[in-house]
Formats: C-alpha cells, sequence, structure tokens
C-alpha cells in the first residue's frame, strides 16, 4: 500500500544482515528460540515410496506431528519416523521451500501436482507457516482463472445441469460480470 | 493423486479462498454441489471499486450496483463465521461512508473477529472507534481514511501497523494511537495529516518490539525508532535527518 512520493529519498539503515534475518523469523514465529545447541542434528523420515531421508532438526521442527511423537516418546539418533503419506520427491520440495524462507518465487517454479500434493503435506505434517505459504500460492493460481480451468486444477467434477449452473449464475450475478470465460 | 484435495475438509478448501477477492469466492459456488455454499464460510471480505471520476451518472450507477453487491454477499453468507481477513479499497463511495462504517463493524464486532484489516478509502471515511479496541487484530493498514475517536486504543496484538494519509482530526496525535499499541514489530507511518498543530507536544512511549520501521519525514522523532533492526526514512529533499539517533 505504500507509495512514494517522486521527491522522496528512501535511507535504508540496518546492522547487520544476520541480525536482520533472525529478527525477521522472530515475526513468523518463536520456533527457531529452542534448537540452537541442537544445530546439525538431523531426524530420519521414511517416506511412503520408502526412502529413508535424514531432515535437518531445524526443518522437523515445523512438522507438529512429529513433535507429537517426540515430545511422546524417548528418542535417540536411531529413532526413524514414518511419514506415509509423503513421497520423497514432496519432501524434497518441502525442504527446499523451508530453506528458502517462504518465497513465492519458489512456489512458482512448482506444478500443480506438485503444489496440490505439498498442501496435502503440509496439513498432514501439521505445517502450519508452509500450509498458509502454499494455500496462498495455490490462491495466486487459480486467481482471475476461469469457472473450467479451477475445476480442471482441482479435479471438481461438474455434478450441476446446465440449468441448475445457469440459476446459481443468476443468483449471484454480480460475482460473474465482467469476468472472461476461457 | 489426481484428486487428492477432494479428500481434504472444506475448512482448508476455505482457508485457500480466503485470500482471494470475494466477487471470486462467491463464483466458486457453480464449480460443484460440494463448493455451492462454501463460500458462506470464507473468513474473508475483500472488495475493490473503482469508480468513474469523469462522469457522475455512470458513478452513480455503479456506486450503487456495488453496494448492492456487497450487502447481498453480507447478507448470504454465514453470519457465525469469521472474518479473519477485511479489505476494502474504494476511490470514490464517498456518498456511502455510513455503508462502509456498517461493513466495517460487522468485522470487529461480534462473529467477525478480524485479523487483518486493511482500507484504502477516501477522508470522508471516518475509522469506527470500535476497530482500536478489537482484540483479535494483529494487522492494521489504513489509508486515505480520518480518526476522529481514539480516545480509547486498546490493541493488545497488533504487530503490522501502516497509516498512510491518514487524517487526525483536531486535537488528535499519533501518540494517542502508538500507545495503546506496545506490541508493534512493523510500523509504517506516511504522510500523516493532522488539523492540530500538535505534534511538538507530542509524548511518545518506546515500542520495545518493533523490528521494522518505515517513517515519512518528520511524523515520529527518532527516539521511538532508535531501535529498530531496519529503518526506512522518507525524506523530502530539503529535510535533514538528524542520524545521530540512529
Amino acid at each position: 500500500m505504500a507509495e512514494r512520493g517522486e521527491s522522496s529519498e528512501a535511507v535504508m539503515l540496518k546492522k547487520t544482515e544476520e541480525e536482520k534475518l533472525r529478527k525477521g523469523k522472530m515475526i513468523v514465529g518463536d520456533e527457531s528460540k529452542a534448537g540452537y545447541e541442537e544445530e546439525g542434528k538431523k531426524v530420519k523420515l521414511v517416506t511412503s515410496d520408502g526412502v529413508t531421508m535424514e531432515v535437518e532438526i531445524s526443518i522437523v521442527k515445523e512438522m507438529e506431528i512429529i513433535q507429537t511423537f517426540i515430545g511422546a516418546t524417548d528418542t535417540d539418533d536411531s529413532f526413524i519416523f514414518p511419514i506415509s503419506n509423503v513421497s520423497s520427491h514432496i519432501l524434497n520440495q518441502i525442504i527446499e521451500l523451508v530453506k528458502g524462507e517462504y518465497d513465492q518465487e519458489l512456489a512458482k517454479k512448482l506444478s500443480h501436482d506438485e503444489l496440490k500434493e505439498i498442501l496435502v503435506a503440509a496439513n498432514y505434517l501439521n505445517m502450519k507457516t508452509l500450509f498458509h505459504f502454499i494455500a496462498t500460492a495455490i490462491a495466486n493460481v487459480i486467481q482471475n482463472k476461469s469457472v473450467e480451468f479451477v475445476r480442471d486444477f482441482f479435479g471438481i467434477v461438474n455434478d450441476f445441469t446446465e440449468e441448475e449452473e445457469a440459476e446459481l449464475r443468476k443468483t449471484n450475478a454480480w460475482a460473474f460480470e465482467g469476468v472472461d470465460e476461457d | 493423486m489426481v484428486d487428492c484435495i477432494s479428500s481434504l475438509p472444506d475448512s482448508i478448501l476455505c482457508d485457500i479462498l480466503s485470500s482471494l477477492p470475494t466477487k471470486e469466492v462467491v463464483a466458486t459456488s457453480v464449480l460443484s454441489k460440494r463448493w455451492y455454499l462454501l463460500w458462506r464460510s470464507v473468513p474473508s471480505f475483500d472488495f475493490d471499486y473503482d469508480g468513474d471520476h469523469f462522469d457522475y451518472d455512470k458513478d452513480k450507477e455503479a456506486c450503487s450496483h456495488f453496494l448492492q453487491s456487497v450487502d447481498s454477499f453480507l447478507l448470504r453468507r454465514d453470519r457465525d463465521e469469521p472474518i479473519h481477513r477485511f479489505r476494502l479499497k474504494s476511490n470514490s463511495l464517498f456518498d456511502h461512508t455510513v455503508s462502509i462504517n456498517k461493513w466495517i463493524r460487522a468485522a470487529v464486532s461480534g462473529s467477525g473477529r478480524v485479523q487483518h484489516l486493511a482500507l484504502c478509502c477516501d477522508w470522508n471515511v471516518v475509522m469506527p472507534s470500535v476497530v482500536f479496541s478489537c482484540k483479535t487484530v494483529v494487522v492494521l493498514k489504513l489509508k486515505l481514511v480520518t480518526l476522529e475517536d481514539i480516545s480509547f486504543v486498546d490493541l493488545p496484538f497488533p504487530k503490522i501497523l501502516h497509516l498512510n494519509s491518514v487524517r487526525l482530526s483536531e486535537g488528535l496525535n499519533l501518540s494517542l494511537l502508538l500507545s495503546g499499541c506496545p506490541n508493534l514489530e512493523d510500523l509504517k507511518v506516511e504522510g500523516l495529516i493532522y488539523e492540530t498543530d500538535v505534534q511538538n507536544k507530542e509524548k511518545f512511549i518506546s515500542l520495545p518490539k518493533l523490528v521494522s520501521a518505515t517513517i515519512h519525514e518528520n511524523s515520529l522523532p527518532l527516539e521511538v525508532v532508535k531501535d529498530v533492526e531496519v529503518l526506512f526514512l522518507v525524506l523530502d529533499m530539503d529535510w535533514v535527518t538528524p542520524l545521530r539517533y540512529v
């Protein structure tokens, strides 16, 4: 919303980049607080396609479903967590997104199927920041698109008759004005 | 994989839709029978009105149509569902500030529970005072509105406050507003319009959690923002900043 006047000059003053990033993260959440001494530690996850992946603890900390496990059991490094709903391909994508600090530019490179699978995975793993990030990315894809595009994207089968659909369009006519149907 | 989305609960589909403009949300009613009433539970209000500045009659017609659309949406949505995100951008609804006030009230009171409130209107729109004691607000972005009653500001949760071309009525000042928002992390103040010259008498509190600040000209003493990590100062060319504070 911010527009600056043309005669103005923006001066940016900052301390170190690292401090900015550290503080910036605190706005998003406090997850980073706890695990400094555990830095470098990895957790083994087994994906739906049977691949065992070692994932950095900082990323696993965002997966609340695994946090529940860790809290409930006395774990050591040999413990392996099965994540039966997530493939190794999708887990790799998730790791890239978390490492990339949830940059929407990264989401633009994902296919529609990947976006949907990551959403389902984020919901299953209970990763709140990832979930909101990917929900927004999906909203960006379907924004300004035709009804047919959205049906296709979500795999929706139109179970309305033509008459029913026409009637519905009339009920909320304002929502369909000035929209290109292509 | 094709249809994994359809196995998700409605609440997740609503989460996806909640960042879209309301017009597009309502249009999802024709997707299928499952989606038919889903829009009624989407927790957002997001409207844009771009009037016609050059043709009064045309604008009047378009404006009345727009008001009807919004009212029809509010009437038909599920009123027990919250409105977590409220965004209104309009440039010529000046005859209809009563309606705008009614919409804002729907978001901040009752089941509204708004968290993210963004308004860009014109100075005829006076912010209802209930906004400033709405305990659920986390993000408040105001542009081209007037503040008249900020005698009671109690916003414990806002982390982000952006003010752009906001008019403060007689006797009001920015410190009144900021003293009610102790937990701000991101503050942006650009182009405040004061009706009286009270700036010099203002007593500002410090904002200990502030991480990022953008302040325009001399809208705020630099003491208030001296500890932030990222500071943007927007200056007019003829105004020299005393950098010793930073």
